[in-house]
């Protein structure tokens, strides 16, 4: 039996009505996002399902006999600049559980600002996912959301779907609302690679699918094709020069050591791991403490120029993340961080104290309502993973190291 | 029932009585449109809404804020709104296809949920819609007969 996970019925419904789904035995659940966010809920999401939440919650999983085969994100939001990589959590967490990815996006949205324009799609995002495939061995494959860029790139104005941002929905409406148009070849292309592996999942089994998945002629093609796009839309540049790489800093390990220094006395000195790495990626977050678009980011910059294998372990360099801009000081070989917006360690401590009050681990059994009594049961196994808000979890899971003007967090091993 | 489908039954119920949906937007739709305030400089988004439904039918406009639940400060935010015109610029554009002389502001939610909390906030707003479990739609409150 498949069960579909969703965030939004409609796109589940259109997925499961737009593919061979439609003629198999499917059941649908709502998603609980996190302990965090849905506490009433979230302890009733089966383990396996649960481990791909773990950063981020994704808008589709299709599950076939208690095993998650594909996960699929959709986004209308205009993916310029440094908020394209804003959900890549979820991307990562699902390659992670060596489950396949879906990723649906907008190639342009219009914006009316002195005159109507497109916003484009930043091409990092194109680069980063084929990286991630390759490192997991497992499809991160990207499709448009279709919009009416391409008909009318040079005249927006006239875009027929202009008051809807050039997007183009689904004809049906109400019971596909917010999905994209099953007519347009990007939706077809997707639907037919969900297709595929549906094909795959039944054909060789839960077991082996998996290794049919990278050799799939439908998911070669979308893979050239993003390669494609992203030669013709990256004019040349390099994505290291694209947004959000642009906001890091390669520094020798050894300056991260030096400022960390401060923190070492007689009794403790900085641990092993991140001496192991002779360099260090510092992702400069010059915000307030929060978490979009930083810990989307964070992931991508980790799958970009940080990662060597599937898990957190497997860096060829560190992975720092720094609120406030770091200014290298080569003569002392070291660096300073510099916050304009004064960003306090404090921010982070307070939010993590905060994430503690939907703790049920200081209660005593007596105190525990009985619907609570699965969801302590939960937390001990857990601990407070799933209870903490997205970017705490992230960036507590991800980063080597955080840096802030008035403190600093790092791991030893 | 989630707020995803209280409001596709009204948008069903809406459609089949002759309404012209203007927009809509539920929990992730990402379909909804943004109604700014006048702001002072440097005010930019703050306080920005997005109404769960617009509707128009001849000369009368319909605004919706749906939940899955009662919520009052949904019933405080549509009474602001009956109010207040801080957002008429916005809605203006929003409208300036249709030939709108009345707008109306209201609340949707499950019918089981319209408990005597939302009996008694009916003077805060101009109608209560809600769904039944088997997605019908019942007129629980209006102060006129819009959707006569």
């Amino acid at each position: 039996m498949y069960r579909i996970w969703y965030s939004t019925e409609s796109f589940a419904d259109f997925i499961i009505d737009k593919t061979s789904l439609s003629n198999k035995e499917v059941v649908k659940k709502k998603l609980a996002e996190s302990d965090a966010k849905a506490p009433d809920d979230f302890y009733k999401i089966p383990d396996h399902i649960r481990k791909i939440l773990y950063l981020d919650c994704a808008d589709i999983i299709v599950e076939k006999d208690n095993n998650p085969i594909l996960c699929i994100e959709e986004t209308k939001e205009a993916g310029t600049g440094h908020n394209v990589t804003q959900r890549f959590s979820r991307i990562m967490a699902a390659l992670e559980n060596k489950v396949p990815v879906i990723y649906i996006q907008p190639e342009g949205v219009i914006v009316k600002r002195s005159k109507y324009g497109w916003d484009n799609l930043n091409p990092f995002l194109l680069s980063v996912m084929d990286r991630a495939s390759n490192l997991y061995n497992m499809p991160a494959l990207f499709y448009y959301f279709p919009s009416d860029i391409e008909q009318y790139r040079a005249n927006p104005a006239d875009a027929p779907h202009r008051d809807k941002k050039g997007i183009v929905y689904d004809e049906e409406s109400i019971r596909y609302a917010g999905c994209p148009d099953s007519k347009n070849i990007s939706t077809i292309n997707m639907l037919a690679v969900i297709d595929e592996i549906i094909n795959l999942v039944e054909k060789y089994g839960i077991a082996d699918y998996k290794s049919h998945l990278m050799g799939n002629r439908k998911i070669q093609e979308q893979r050239a094709f993003m390669n494609s796009e992203f030669v013709l839309k990256s004019n040349g540049r390099n994505p290291k020069a694209m947004s959000p790489a642009t906001k890091t800093i390669t520094v020798p390990t050894n300056y991260l050591l030096n400022y960390l220094s401060q923190h070492e006395n007689a009794n403790y000195s900085i641990g092993e791991l991140l001496r192991q790495r002779e360099e260090t990626v510092i992702y400069q977050a010059d915000s307030t403490f929060r978490g979009d678009p930083y810990a989307g980011n964070l992931s991508a910059i980790d799958c970009f120029m940080c990662r060597t294998g599937t898990t957190f372990e497997d860096r060829d360099c560190n992975l720092v993340l720094a609120f406030g801009e770091i200014i290298v000081d080569h003569d002392s070989e070291t660096i300073k961080l510099v916050s304009k917006n004064h960003v306090s360690i404090n921010d982070m401590f307070h939010q993590v104290q905060n994430s503690s009050s939907k703790n049920l681990l200081v209660k005593n059994y007596k105190e525990l309502r009985n619907n609570e009594i699965p969801r302590y049961f939960m937390q001990v196994r857990y601990g407070s993973v799933y209870s903490k808000n997205k970017h705490i979890r992230v960036y507590s899971h991800l980063a080597d190291a955080i840096l802030f003007e008035d403190g600093s967090l790092w791991r030893d091993a | 029932m989630t707020e995803e489908q209280v409001t596709k039954a009204i948008l069903s119920y809406l459609i089949t009585n002759g309404w012209h949906i203007v927009c809509f937007d539920f929990p992730q739709s990402g379909t909804g449109r943004v109604l700014h305030p006048y702001l002072a400089v440097g005010e930019k988004n703050k306080g920005s809404i997005i109404p769960d439904i617009v509707a128009v039918k001849g000369t009368i406009c319909v605004f919706f804020e749906n939940k899955d639940r009662f919520y009052f400060p949904d019933y405080e935010k549509v009474n602001y709104l009956i109010n207040n015109d801080d957002y008429l610029k916005d809605i203006n554009l929003l409208l300036s296809q249709y030939q709108v002389s009345d707008i109306y502001y209201g609340i949707g939610l499950p019918a089981n949920k319209h408990s005597v909390k939302s009996q008694q906030s009916t003077h805060l707003v101009d109608f209560i819609v809600g769904v039944s479990d088997e997605m019908s739609i019942t007129i629980l409150y209006s102060k006129e007969q819009i959707f006569e």
